[in-house]
């Protein structure tokens, strides 16, 4: 049983070395792919489903077997971020090797046409919604945005002696954050130069999570910024209202990992370590779906929605 | 073709030869006793060895391969069989076991098939500047105008299909499916045919059933019926709880083998290597466990089976619905316990010692049982038959003795000495007694269906265990010592 063309996916992993595609409406799996001998650290979807683990960066094709399509080897340390371009030309991944590799999709095999060393372990890649710049994010609290273009930089140091955990710019490039170890949350302004290199203005930091901060995203219509992490709560702020605080979700005592958001920013996904992933309605705090099949802790998730143009 | 002009190969050629390919045997009957080759080099080293023996031994005439002789061991073994000969491919040695080898072997092409549908690109970093220089990579990075203000509304189909689609009775077996063995390899997973009896449209399909090999059976039978409800939506309604169900041994008709007992519920499936099972429901749905006896001691009943939780590598747990089974266990007991002196008659056939069968009206209460034969046909007219009752006082015990498939058989045993202004002693003939030398037991047995027969037995044991009667006491008394020399007995065999 594949998935029809059109309709929305939901992909979990995690660390019992499989990954799950679901149905998530009805909440039931489509399909269990092979993921051996790794965790998957991060997932994305868009053609392929990309899935970064220890030592492995693989491409499944959805259609296909339920083994790698695509299998990158040499990479020497966790892979902790994976992503496509809007059109699919390109794929951008990061790791702990301190490397962000962009990944040219358009040939008969990937072929590696950009590489940045960050000279960090890279915990967390965005990419800026012009496509040419990436966000990064690295283990000892350093922030680089770097042109894939031209190979410019800029470096950001926003809190010493912590880890960043996660980093996103919103989707209308007007807002970018960062989560840390701590819980505290970052947001920047953003802004572009003479030379239309991305700038950065400080604007705000709050702390979002009690424990261990883990990831922050922005909704796709820029309007809810979630935070995710160790107290068991998914976080969400409005943006327009200086991110005040709109809803709170919580489960108990396990960890929220990874999230995404349906393409209207009215339902999320979360997986947690109880190896389950969860849909909540924001609006009304329900949860709609439990995703219950894996075996060990969830910590990564991806989503494709299909979008429909208003009728008029 | 290098062994051609070995005489030694050649005659164990010709000798092998000679053997394998005669199917009467006679060849090997006649060529058993003498091996010409290996006596020939078995008379070479005897006569190399010999200190004394100084003639010229005519070396070409033992001549043998050096290879061939130097290991004692193989060197039998190579010059008792040809390489020509292929015993895996014809004549009665067709059936070969698979060695460790042929496994591995499978594995590494298995491997080596999945590795040819998939590509592997190389990372390697020193190529990447290369890459840059060499391409022109305008159309790849392409920069887009960003809108900051807010775009037109979207929509996501997943929202659509919230609001249109009717809602979906979930799964309510779901919190099993974390045993989906399918995931993972064939080494950590079992695939079972299992006959799902409680539904009649299904149980002559068996659902193929691939579980994780941790699970318990407690979990897998959750895994059955999650599954089963998966393919099946429209029983919902059918299945209950799991702890009503229980596994059993069945052979390919799906018909499941009550003489065994259920599966133990706190085992883990990878202990068991059946490839077919019938799930079942248990006979007396409270009753976790048929290895628990009924009837031989009355206090086992009353053990609650401890129902371990699913095991999961994570520290979660399942739902507290499941944590809560023992506590239910405990009232389903308790209400059984509370229930028993109230009088209930059942139908159930008497059986005789000559094998007849007569339909009786049993009512059992907490002062008496009553045996009271139903209207009886014309051909049992010869062979009529009393009421019987007795005093609950004189009841010694009651217990299942024969588990048939469709047919259960219980006995009840009583004291027809025993004083009590209710019995009417009105013993039959048909009565088997059991003696003991200071008092005597007579035994009454029934035959029903499974369900009322176990219900029978708890019911009697329970009032037994509420009033405890001398009759009781002093079989429960006899049964100890009986147990105990007979275990000394075993012990001590002079």
């Amino acid at each position: 049983m594949v998935q029809s063309e059109g309709e929305p996916i939901l992909a979990t992993a995690g660390y019992d070395h499989t990954i799950k595609i679901w149905a998530p409406y009805s909440g039931t799996t489509v399909k269990t792919l092979q993921h051996s001998d790794s965790q998957v650290n991060a997932l994305a979807i868009k053609n392929y489903l990309a899935a970064g683990g220890f030592q492995s960066i693989r491409l499944y094709d959805l259609n296909a077997s339920t083994n790698p399509l695509i299998n990158f080897e040499g990479v020497s340390k966790n892979v902790t971020a994976v992503g496509f371009q809007e059109d699919n030309r390109f794929m951008y991944t990061g790791s702990e090797d301190s490397r962000v590799r962009i990944w040219d999709l358009n040939c008969p095999q990937p072929v590696c046409k950009r590489m940045f060393d960050c000279l960090n372990p890279v915990t967390s890649v965005c990419l800026h919604p012009n496509q040419v710049e990436v966000a990064i994010s690295t283990s000892i609290g350093g922030i680089y945005i770097w042109d894939i273009k031209t190979d410019h930089n800029e470096q950001l140091m926003p809190e010493s002696n912590c880890s960043l955990s996660s980093i996103d710019i919103s989707p209308n490039g007007k807002y970018m954050a960062a989560i840390n170890n701590k819980g505290s949350t970052f947001i920047w302004d953003l802004y572009a130069d003479e030379k239309k290199y991305t700038k950065t203005l400080a604007r705000l930091r709050f702390v979002s999570q009690q424990r261990y901060g883990l990831k922050c995203k922005f909704s796709p219509d820029s309007t809810l910024l979630v935070a995710t992490g160790g107290d068991g709560t998914a976080r969400l702020y409005k943006c327009e209202d200086d991110f005040k605080l709109y809803r709170e979700l919580k489960i108990d005592k396990f960890w929220m990992w990874d999230v995404a958001f349906s393409n209207d920013s009215k339902y999320l996904f979360v997986a947690s370590s109880d190896g389950t992933a969860r849909l909540w309605k924001i609006e009304t705090k329900n949860i709609e779906r439990e995703y219950l099949g894996h075996s060990k802790a969830l910590t990564a998730i991806a989503f494709r929605d299909e979008f429909i143009k208003p009728s008029n | 073709m290098a062994t051609f002009n070995n005489k030694h190969w050649l005659l164990t050629h010709i000798r092998n030869s000679f053997i394998s390919t005669d199917d009467t045997g006679i060849s090997e009957l006649v060529m058993n006793s003498d091996d010409l080759a290996k006596n020939l080099a078995n008379s070479y080293s005897k006569m190399k060895l010999s200190p004394g023996n100084n003639a010229i031994v005519d070396e070409s005439l033992f001549y043998i391969y050096p290879d061939l002789i130097n290991e004692e061991e193989d060197t039998e073994d190579l010059l008792s069989q040809s390489f020509d000969i292929n015993y895996t491919q014809e004549g009665p040695f067709a059936f070969r076991f698979r060695t460790n080898t042929a496994a591995k072997l499978e594995k590494i092409s298995e491997i080596r098939k999945k590795q040819s549908q998939m590509k592997t690109v190389k990372v390697d970093d020193s190529i990447i500047k290369l890459n840059q220089e060499i391409e022109d990579d305008s159309t790849l990075f392409i920069r887009k105008e960003v809108n900051k203000t807010i775009n037109e509304p979207v929509r996501s189909k997943l929202t659509e299909q919230f609001e249109t689609l009717p809602p979906i009775q979930l799964n309510k077996f779901r919190e099993y499916s974390i045993f989906d063995g399918s995931s993972y390899p064939s080494n950590e997973s079992k695939t079972i045919q299992v006959y799902i009896t409680p539904i009649s449209e299904l149980k002559d399909y068996p659902i193929r059933c691939c579980v994780h090999s941790i699970a318990k059976i407690e979990e897998f039978i959750g895994y059955i019926l999650f599954k089963c409800l998966n393919l099946y939506p429209e029983y919902a309604e059918h299945l209950e709880e799991v702890k009503n169900y229980g596994l059993f041994i069945s052979d390919e008709s799906g018909e499941p083998d009550l003489d065994f007992p259920a599966l133990d519920l706190t085992e883990v499936i990878a202990k068991y290597q059946f490839n077919i099972l019938a799930l079942a429901k248990r006979v007396i749905p409270h009753m976790q466990n048929r290895t628990l006896s009924v009837a031989s001691d009355t206090t086992t009943v009353f053990i609650h089976p401890v129902i371990r939780q699913p095991s999961i590598d994570t520290n979660r747990s399942l739902p507290t619905n499941l944590r809560n089974n023992q506590n239910e266990l405990a009232m389903n007991v308790h209400e059984t316990m509370v229930e028993a002196p109230i009088y209930q008659a059942y139908r159930v056939y008497l059986v005789t010692k000559k094998h007849f069968k007569t339909e009786v009206q049993l009512g059992i209460s907490a002062e008496k049982i009553e045996v009271d034969p139903l209207q009886q046909k014309s051909s049992n007219y010869f062979f009529r038959l009393k009421s019987t009752h007795f005093s609950m006082e004189s009841v010694a015990f009651c217990e299942v003795t024969s588990r048939k498939s469709s047919r259960f058989e219980f006995r009840i045993s009583y004291n027809p000495l025993h004083y009590d202004p209710l019995s009417f002693a009105a013993s039959t003939s048909f009565d088997t007694t059991i003696s003991f030398p200071s008092y005597t037991l007579k035994t009454m047995t029934f035959e029903t269906d499974p369900t009322t027969a176990e219900q029978i037995c708890l019911k009697v044991n329970n009032i037994l265990l509420l009033r405890t009667s001398s009759v009781r006491r002093e079989y429960l008394n006899r049964h100890e010592k009986i147990k105990k020399s007979f275990i000394r007995k075993k012990k001590f065999p002079i």
